[in-house]
């Protein structure tokens, strides 16, 4: 016989599940964690090297690397003195919570202040898949279309920062940076904006200045819980 | 292909469901889809019968998607109703200061099963 049963439930419900529990344990740690998207060749890499090096000796950082093939990316990006592990997927085109939580013991240390997750190079897929980030920060370079932002809604509204990337060639196309910061900005009203050049180094210390500004932000909240509850920190400080 | 992984977490799901009530068989599964998801519903369809073909519980199983329009409530003129397409800006006077009431579902909302006459019967409200 027929039966029609409510189901009523998230179809990601198990990936979220496994994200939240990465999300509490880094809220209890104080450690904060970015989700770098893109489409290929935006400059996600460059522009996580270039932010490593900004960030030696201002905090502590990881970082896991999602490709369909190759080693290369972790290759690069373990130049700069932070544990670094390579996430194949074979021929899943984003990670999820699953892959992070199966990697992540790889590069995790008990000091750990910044997790960078540069996903797989992708504007549609990660978009849905939470991996208990703090903060997803979509990169668009000067060489895509300024409609982007209308044509990938989803990343864009679930995005905490906007990176255009590649402004030194500004002006050899047709992007008009203006117009795609208000269609980000139609989709989503409180997106923040960084305008970079990896190459020249052009609004990169903006932008690591701000990595580094939420890392300490999370770091004191996870510091004030921790004050507040049963067992303080050490190195927690009562007067913040 | 995204809808692929879409459908396999989906079909994981709906067995689960169809599994607590018995079911011989799966029918359909209704599922409410955002306009702010970026998926595609006739890849999603195609996704959900290369997955179904796969698990005799789902084989034959016909997927309904249900598309749940993007709408906002504004700050700026007080309005509730449908957003400016493609974004979140209000409809009636396009200010970017709103708060999204709907439009991002990914859903599973019922399933229709084929249970033994007389057999296990719903265990309560899942």
């Amino acid at each position: 016989m027929s039966l029609k049963v409510d189901v009523g439930q998230k179809v990601l419900s198990e990936n979220s599940r496994l994200a939240e529990e990465l999300r509490r344990g880094w809220q209890e740690r104080g450690v904060f964690c970015l989700n770098v998207i893109s489409s290929p060749g935006s400059g996600k890499t460059t522009l996580l090297e270039r932010t490593l090096e900004r960030l030696a000796g201002r905090l502590k950082a990881a970082v896991l690397v999602g490709d369909l093939q190759t080693e290369n990316d972790a290759r690069r990006l373990g130049q700069y003195g932070c544990p670094v592990r390579q996430i194949i997927t074979g021929g899943t085109c984003h990670l999820d919570a699953r892959m992070v939580t199966s990697h992540l013991a790889a590069v995790d240390r008990p000091d750990l202040d910044l997790l960078i997750i540069e996903n797989v190079g992708n504007l549609v897929c990660p978009s849905s898949y939470d991996l208990g980030e703090d903060a997803k920060v979509v990169l668009l370079s000067t060489v895509e279309g300024d409609d982007k932002p209308l044509k990938y809604p989803g990343i864009f509204r679930r995005s905490r920062a906007a990176v255009f990337t590649k402004i030194d060639l500004l002006g050899l196309t047709d992007f008009d940076i203006d117009r795609a910061e208000a269609n980000a900005r139609s989709i989503n009203p409180e997106i923040r904006f960084f305008r970079v050049s990896n190459r020249t180094g052009a609004g990169l210390d903006e932008w690591v200045s701000w990595v580094v500004e939420q890392a300490g932000a999370k770091r004191a909240r996870a510091g004030q819980a921790a004050g507040a509850g049963a067992a303080p920190l050490p190195q927690a400080d009562p007067q913040r | 292909m995204h809808e692929l992984s879409i459908a396999a977490a989906l079909a994981d799901l709906v067995e689960e469901a169809a599994a607590r009530h018995g079911a011989e068989r799966v029918r359909r599964v209704g599922v409410a889809v955002g306009a702010l998801t970026d998926l595609d519903p006739d890849a999603l369809r195609f996704g959900w019968e290369v997955i179904a073909a796969e698990r005799p519980l789902l084989a034959g199983s016909v997927l309904e998607i249900r598309r749940v329009p993007v709408t906002v409530v504004c700050s700026a003129c007080g309005q509730e109703g449908p957003a400016r397409p493609p974004g979140v800006t209000c409809g009636v006077c396009g200010s970017h200061d709103t708060r999204l009431m709907t439009g991002e579902e990914l859903d599973v909302a019922e399933v229709e099963l084929d249970v033994p006459e007389g057999g296990c019967g719903p265990e309560g409200p899942v």
